[in-house]
């Protein structure tokens, strides 16, 4: 398969198993509200001793819960639109931080958190957010293969003398790795930072991966 | 004839909000329930206090529903277990269906639904056992313990 065609196959597996996480939570939040909404009505129908309050209780739960569902449909909606483009000025942190309420469950799954710490004076930057994301998620999924229950990955974002950097850091005991790779072979990975024409650096140690872009990415403050 | 109270049933799911409410929906449909929040929890539970159904969910912290469903049917052939899930594929369904899972039903489920699978899934395991009873009483001791354990249908 050429690099384009192995790129366009890893971009699908990796939106299909971002839907899919997405269906799966969407479906938990319905549920929840399904359930508080025929709560109340069980209630109200069987002329119990509830009090207003209680029933005010389940219906500002409800609201919460529909709250919920609003801002997930929020990051999935951006993260969609951000692989409309193939170059575009964008925003770093905010597409990390779609991407990363988007595969939480994933982690959560593993009981892996995933943290940020974005740095706050990053400039909009003109690039492939698509490759980008890819590329991240590739390699956080690679982490948390090798990471013990309990554990984290604090995913870093620092812009110095032009470069981009992201920084996946994971803390916690690592192990050796339960099962394959889905998703990405190492051979994508390379295709990926080819494209993006970035480098990475990985401590073979604690799994720490590097990647930074500083040719085909700019920063633009227009 | 057995009350509604008397079928037990555990709540196996990792969202806490879910759990509450819908152990609350069932207790006022005259079913005893009790709630555990992963598969870890389930396993523990089970070992003091036997559910006549289990409602699984599949996709939990640590251990998944597939592997509860399995250590179930190895060790409590008689308890009923109805997955319950948001992750629901086809394949999902087949394999659990194979290991022996009740039914396979998908959130948001309707409660009317979900009540009556737990029913028609107590109300066979009672046919198993007086079916397993029958033949014990005729000395057939080993087709008793195989209904028992559901290996007439693997």
């Amino acid at each position: 398969m050429s690099a384009e065609k192995e790129l366009k196959s890893l971009q699908l597996r990796v939106i299909s198993k971002i839907l899919a996480g997405f269906s799966h939570e969407m479906r938990n939040h319905l549920a929840i509200i399904k359930e508080t909404a025929g709560l109340t009505e069980d209630i109200i129908k069987s002329g119990g001793s509830k009090s207003k309050n209680d029933l005010l209780k389940l219906t500002g739960a409800i609201e919460e819960q529909v709250g919920k569902a609003a801002l997930l449909c929020n990051y999935l909606g951006r993260f969609g639109h951000l692989l409309e483009n193939p170059v575009i000025s964008f925003n770093v942190n905010e597409a990390l931080a779609d991407l990363i309420a988007l595969i939480s469950r994933l982690a959560h799954q593993k009981r892996i958190t995933l943290e940020r710490d974005f740095d706050r004076q990053m400039p909009p930057i003109y690039g492939d957010p698509s490759g980008l994301l890819l590329l991240v998620f590739c390699l956080v999924e690679e982490i948390m293969t090798g990471l013990d229950r309990g554990g984290s990955i604090i995913i870093k974002t620092a812009f110095l003398n032009n470069a981009l950097t992201i920084t996946l850091v994971p803390k916690g005991s690592i192990v050796q790795p339960a099962e394959e790779i889905e998703t990405c072979s190492a051979e994508a990975i390379q295709d990926l930072l080819r494209l993006l024409n970035s480098t990475i650096s990985k401590k073979s140690e604690t799994k720490e991966a590097m990647i930074t872009l500083s040719q085909s990415i700019t920063s633009r403050r227009d | 004839m057995a009350k509604k109270k008397d079928i037990k049933v555990l709540l196996v799911d990792d969202e806490q909000a879910f759990v509450d409410t819908l152990s609350q929906r069932l207790q006022m449909r005259d079913l005893k329930v009790h709630k555990v929040y992963d598969g870890e929890q389930a396993l523990s539970f089970v070992k003091g206090e036997e559910p006549d159904v289990m409602v699984l969910d599949l996709k939990m912290p640590g251990m998944q529903g597939m592997e509860v469903l399995k250590e179930i049917r190895k060790k409590y052939p008689k308890m009923q277990v109805i997955i319950l899930t948001g992750h629901g594929t086809d394949k999902d369904e087949q394999e659990a269906r194979r290991l022996g899972g009740f039914d396979f039903l998908k959130k948001p489920a309707d409660i009317d639904t979900l009540v009556g699978r737990i029913k028609e899934a107590y109300k066979e395991k009672l046919e198993r056992a007086m079916t397993a009873i029958t033949f014990a009483e005729e000395g057939e001791f080993q087709t008793a313990r195989d209904i028992m354990e559901k290996k007439d249908e693997e």
